[in-house]
């Protein structure tokens, strides 16, 4: 009996990840409003969830890949591509948007289409596959930009990255509501209950008449798709095409979506703590800054980050 | 009385929910044959797990020559001169016969440069003297299962084991090969080696053993010379009631409409020209050794094999190749023997791991699940199939194997099936759940379904099925009635020996 | 005849050594071709870099084949390598032999250290390999950074034309690389160690009850590759003559690459070693190739991401062929 609670008990840490984390994200705010007062207002915040929006977004998607047991390297590389072409495509102009957004969806549903099809029918491991289309999709990006790209981004994107509504940016309020909607799927539709299953296993999925490979093949679209989406804000928030966009995309929406509570292996993880985790990273990107810690330091502490939370969830999952 | 090399003294394990031992004793003599016999779930297999290092037991003594002594690994126990052969093939297909044989002690040189030459000289005479051929540098995936046998028996050997365990070594061999097996465990009693020899197959052990030690329900049922052998005494023994107590009487049974219909069905290499029928109410046991096709014949039915010949008929409607989800809506469903790796989803609960096959039918037409019907219905199944859980949002991992058997049945009586087919029912289960999923399947029989049984099992094939269908090589090589089935019957037919 | 029986028996015993005999005939391909077409391509002297700069990017792929063998993946050996230059650009400058022997030191030191946390990393916390070494790679490429934020330093020159020494064809990153390819070779056939890894790679359980010492085992891979990437990080310093913080960030990618190539399966437990050396000679060449027919080398990288996505689906096909051939 006793094993048995003790197991519960840990099975229910797992699900408190979210709350833990939410905690952790009051207590650095609370310190930086005692380490440098007068820094911390409502205004920052909202900066600060304007700026992590486009990595929430990115991080929604990686999560319903790594809900289904996958792992997608190659959203940076999307929002890299979607950035430059939505620039040429627009070329400034308010009346080629529609053309440019098109091509923006064509590019994000040809990314998402050549991961699926790589892992599901060609049975290449979904990161070697991702890095693949990572690398490929950053040589076209050079060659077409011939390593210098120019141009800024259409009035309507740039209304898009910077706008506000009601004092909230707009790309804060895409997020969350993105997040809204991808909540209610995965709470209360045959949808979310498939995807769980596939994740948490495949062969019993398959066995109850589920169609694996539809599952697995949108997760990959779905998250190109949302990669896109970012691609969008950013660019309209930077204003300018850029090959170094790209950041550290794919590395920090993967520990979003960890530290938020998914598990690696699939089948366990929710949104909130996705959007949670995502605000964190920002948060702790933000405060680094503030305290003058370079790059250098991002980097270290966005591995040693991801390596404990993985670490500690598979410590957890021992019996 | 002769030295008992090996003692195993009161020995207890518990596992969540299950007393797999309890106060279990048994004693080997140096040089005998010792028999372990025991139903599914009677504690056999984890008592071997205790003795081959995988397990620690709660309470109790192991005692080797003498000496109390712990096995803290499958490694501690090799050393300490226990030789397992386990009954799954545990081999490395990648690597060749002697790097499989030596690995984790490989002769070594100078500069740590393994000995290949040596090593394979070693095999060469080991299996020579057991009368057996081994190639020592083919790839174990060329071989086939007796051969990979006779790979763990000499990788077994290797350590001059005092006691060889046996678990299961005939499951997957035909007749002439479990001579040639015979033949070596008595070559290895004549050198002073104790055998544990563990088997479903009583005729062998009455054949084979100087004692058989017999398990029940996790208890010591008692220990018989090789005088007192008597199958029908083992069978109380192990069974401890009649056999009539625990398989329902179906004698009465009359079967209805014909609900499955296979005809002709084939997959080149692994089903040739299989046919049979099932009627509503009936409950077919498909049997034979290991891998003889009583699977892939299972799979097919369910779409989830393509065959490229012959027709699958569910009440009159022909299934076209391929396609689990028609088989669902059409009302087949199957219950997998591998309920971790293929059935359940561990860290979902009861309720949605139940409905997961009828996913379409608890929600509206854009997909949103109507759980209040969901909790309903799971609810019933609960109830009628008395699944003993604190409630439905239990994780189906911390559930006990009876349980989480009885969860898989859930999820497949929710989709009303026509006909069900179950892979090995009771593995992994002990005996008081057993007894109610036999109830169970009975009681489904009664209602109208067609069962289709797998089961590796002989005493619950003989005593559950209605007719027996025998598999031997992808082809149904007998066919038996209720009446006439016996045990010695179905091994005939399972070894491909043909009968006038 | 006995011979004959016997290489027929090695083709059965390792499929994977036709596939390294078809890159093999590819590479000669390639090769002759362009020593058709161009003139310059000819020289010796031309041959003798290609060679040279084929080097590094083989001793790499070595370390990365033990791991993936092993059932595991290393993503981190570009960073390391990176790391390694940037050291060696910071230590190896003087003109004292000892402080060239102690930047060595130092290099190896450090990239032992980080298979060590790596093999660590998988073996004891339980991290999945690709997600502790996309970490190790993380928090390395900011060490490089730190330890040099943009290309620079020095290498002693003495030291680096030695390690760049010429006779005629043969180089001297040749030679090391022939050497380590005889190490690891024995490592991989011929040792406890070697058959552990193939092991472990096929199934870790049921290594482990069989006496394979996994977690030892497994963090030997790793800690080889480090050293693997060591040397590599070392020609690369030696052939820049300075410390670069990125120059190593397609080796990863790449060391896979060379690896899957050459017939090592992704799965684990299945590999060969010269399959990896023309694994990589082959994107080398390539490379090489494309900078002489002055093709855009942008297109490398969609030219690696292809190949490797061939190569995957060329194996994965084969293999699919070869169960099917055995069922039936």
């Amino acid at each position: 009996m006793r094993h048995n609670s003790l197991l519960q008990r840990a099975g229910r840490l797992h699900s408190l990840q979210p709350l833990i984390l939410l905690a952790i994200i009051l207590v650095m705010i609370l310190a930086q409003s005692i380490l440098v007062p007068g820094s911390l207002t409502l205004d920052q915040l909202l900066i600060i969830s304007r700026q992590a929006s486009a990595l929430g977004i990115i991080a929604l998607g990686q999560a319903v890949v790594i809900l289904v047991g996958g792992i997608d390297l190659s959203v940076g590389t999307t929002v890299m591509m979607v950035n430059i072409f939505c620039i040429t495509g627009m070329q400034a102009s308010n009346s080629r948007v529609p053309a440019g957004l098109l091509l923006c969806l064509g590019i994000g549903l040809m990314i998402g289409a050549a991961n699926a099809v790589g892992v599901l029918f060609l049975n290449i491991a979904p990161f070697v596959m991702t890095l693949c289309t990572t690398t490929i999709c950053q040589g076209i990006c050079y060659v077409y930009t011939q390593g210098a790209p120019t141009g800024s981004a259409a009035p309507f994107i740039r209304a898009v990255g910077t706008g506000r509504l009601l004092g909230v940016p707009y790309s804060t309020v895409i997020w969350l509501g993105l997040a809204a909607l991808l909540w209610a799927v995965l709470r209360f539709t045959t949808l979310g209950r498939k995807l769980y299953a596939v994740g948490g296993n495949p062969k019993a999925a398959r066995l109850s008449g589920i169609s694996n490979r539809k599952l697995i093949a949108g997760a990959y679209i779905f998250s190109a798709l949302m990669a896109t989406a970012a691609g969008l804000i950013l660019t309209g928030y930077h204003n300018i095409a850029s090959l170094t966009l790209e950041g550290d995309y794919a590395m920090n929406s993967l520990a979003a979506a960890l530290i938020g509570g998914n598990a690696i292996e699939g089948g366990r993880g929710g949104v909130w703590g996705v959007v949670l985790g995502s605000f964190f990273m920002m948060l702790l990107m933000a405060m680094l800054t503030m305290l003058g810690i370079s790059q250098v330091g991002k980097l270290i502490t966005q591995g040693c980050i991801i390596l404990a939370v993985v670490a500690v969830q598979q410590l957890l999952k021992r019996d | 009385m002769e030295y008992e090399y090996l003692q195993l003294l009161h020995i207890t394990k518990k596992f969540p929910g299950v007393t797999a031992l309890d106060d279990v004793s048994v004693s080997v003599r140096q040089g005998e044959i010792h028999a372990l016999v025991g139903e599914n779930g009677a504690g056999k297999s984890t008592l071997m797990n205790i003795l081959g290092g995988n397990l620690q037991p709660d309470q109790g003594e192991i005692r080797l020559d003498g000496q109390s002594v712990r096995i803290t690994s499958p490694i501690d126990a090799f050393q300490k001169g226990i030789g397992f052969v386990h009954q799954e093939s545990n081999l490395l297909e990648n690597l060749s016969v002697y790097e499989n044989v030596f690995l984790g002690r490989e002769r070594v040189g100078a500069l740590g440069r393994t000995r290949r030459r040596e090593m394979c000289q070693e095999i060469l005479s080991s299996s020579q003297r057991l009368g057996y051929a081994l190639e020592p540098e083919k790839p174990v995936s060329e071989l086939n299962l007796a051969q990979r046998q006779s790979v763990e028996i000499t990788r077994a050997l290797l350590g001059k084991p005092r006691i060889l365990i046996l678990d299961e070594p005939t499951a997957a061999l035909a007749e002439d090969e479990v001579e040639r097996l015979f033949k070596i465990v008595r070559g290895l009693r004549q050198e002073g080696v104790s055998i544990l020899y563990i088997s479903h197959r009583l005729d062998e052990i009455i054949e084979l053993a100087d004692r058989v030690t017999v398990l029940k329900d996790g208890k010591l049922a008692g220990v018989l010379e090789r005088e007192e052998l008597d199958k029908d005494k083992l069978v109380r023994m192990m069974v401890g009631r009649v056999i009539q107590d625990i398989y329902p009487d179906r004698s009465q049974v009359q079967p209805g409409r014909e609900l499955l219909k296979v005809d002709q069905l084939t997959i080149p290499g692994r089903l040739d020209q299989v046919s049979f029928t099932l009627r509503a109410g009936e409950i077919v046991g498909l049997g034979g050794l290991e891998g003889q096709g009583q699977r892939t014949v299972a799979r097919a039915v369910f779409g989830d094999l393509r065959f490229t010949q012959g027709q699958i008929t569910v009440e009159n409607a022909v299934l076209k190749s391929g396609g689990i989800a028609e088989r669902i809506r059409g009302g087949v469903a199957y219950v997998t023997h591998d309920r971790r790796g293929e059935g359940l989803v561990p860290h979902q609960s009861i309720r949605k791991n139940g409905s997961l096959a009828t996913l379409e039918r608890l929600s509206n037409s854009i997909g949103w699940m109507r759980e209040g019907r969901e909790r309903r219905e799971i609810q019933e199944h609960m109830d009628s199939l008395q699944i003993k859980a604190s409630s439905m949002e239990q994780l189906a991992s911390h559930l006990s194997g009876g349980n989480q058997q009885k969860v898989m049945l859930t999820r497949w009586l929710m989709i009303h099936p026509k006909v069900l087919i179950i892979d090995e029912p009771t593995k992994g289960i002990d005996i008081g759940a057993r007894m109610s999923i036999y109830q169970i399947i009975h009681q489904l029989t009664q209602a109208g379904i067609g069962i289709l049984m797998l089961t590796s099992d002989m005493v619950e094939l003989i005593g559950l099925s209605d007719r027996t269908l025998i598999f031997y090589e992808g082809r149904i090589v007998r066919e038996l009635a209720r009446d006439e089935v016996t045990e010695e019957r179905i091994m005939k037919a399972a070894s491909g020996i043909t009968e006038g | 005849m006995k011979q004959i029986e016997q290489i027929r028996r090695k083709f059965a015993a390792a499929p994977q050594l036709s596939s390294v005999l078809t890159i093999c005939g590819l590479l000669i391909l390639v090769f002759l071709s362009m020593c058709g077409y161009s003139e310059s391509y000819r020289s010796t002297y031309n041959i003798t870099n290609v060679l040279a700069q084929c080097a590094p990017l083989a001793c790499v792929s070595l370390g990365q084949t033990l791991v993936i063998i092993s059932g595991g993946i290393d993503l981190s050996v570009g960073s390391t390598i990176s790391v390694c230059t940037a050291i060696a650009a910071r230590l190896m400058g003087g003109d004292s032999p000892a402080q060239v022997a102690l930047g060595v030191a130092v290099v190896f030191l450090f990239a032992a250290g980080v298979g060590l946390v790596n093999g660590l990393g998988v073996n004891y916390l339980k991290v999945p390999p690709m997600i502790t070494t996309l970490c190790t790679s993380t928090i390395l490429n900011g060490v490089a950074l730190w330890i040099l934020p943009v290309a620079g330093g020095k290498i002693n020159a003495g030291f680096a034309r030695f390690i760049y020494k010429k006779w005629d064809i043969i180089s001297m990153p040749l030679v090391l690389l022939v050497l380590l390819f005889l190490a690891t070779r024995h490592l991989l056939y011929h040792t406890r160690t070697g058959t552990g890894l193939y092991a472990i790679g096929r199934s870790r359980p049921i290594a482990q009850s069989m006496g394979v010492k996994t977690r030892a085992v497994s963090v030997r891979a790793y800690v080889l590759a480090g050293l693997c990437a060591g040397v590599t990080g070392l020609l690369l310093a030696c052939r820049m003559r300075v410390g670069d913080p990125t120059c190593g960030s397609s080796y990863g990618m790449d060391s896979i690459a060379s690896a899957v190539i050459g017939g090592t399966s992704l799965a684990g437990g299945s590999g060969l070693l010269s399959g990896t050396v023309a694994g990589a000679f082959l994107i080398g060449m390539l490379s090489n190739v494309m900078n002489i027919l002055e093709i855009n080398q942008f297109y490398q990288y969609v030219m690696k991401g292809s190949l490797l996505i061939a190569a995957m689906v060329i194996y994965s096909i084969s293999g699919r062929l070869e169960v099917r051939r055995r069922a039936s």
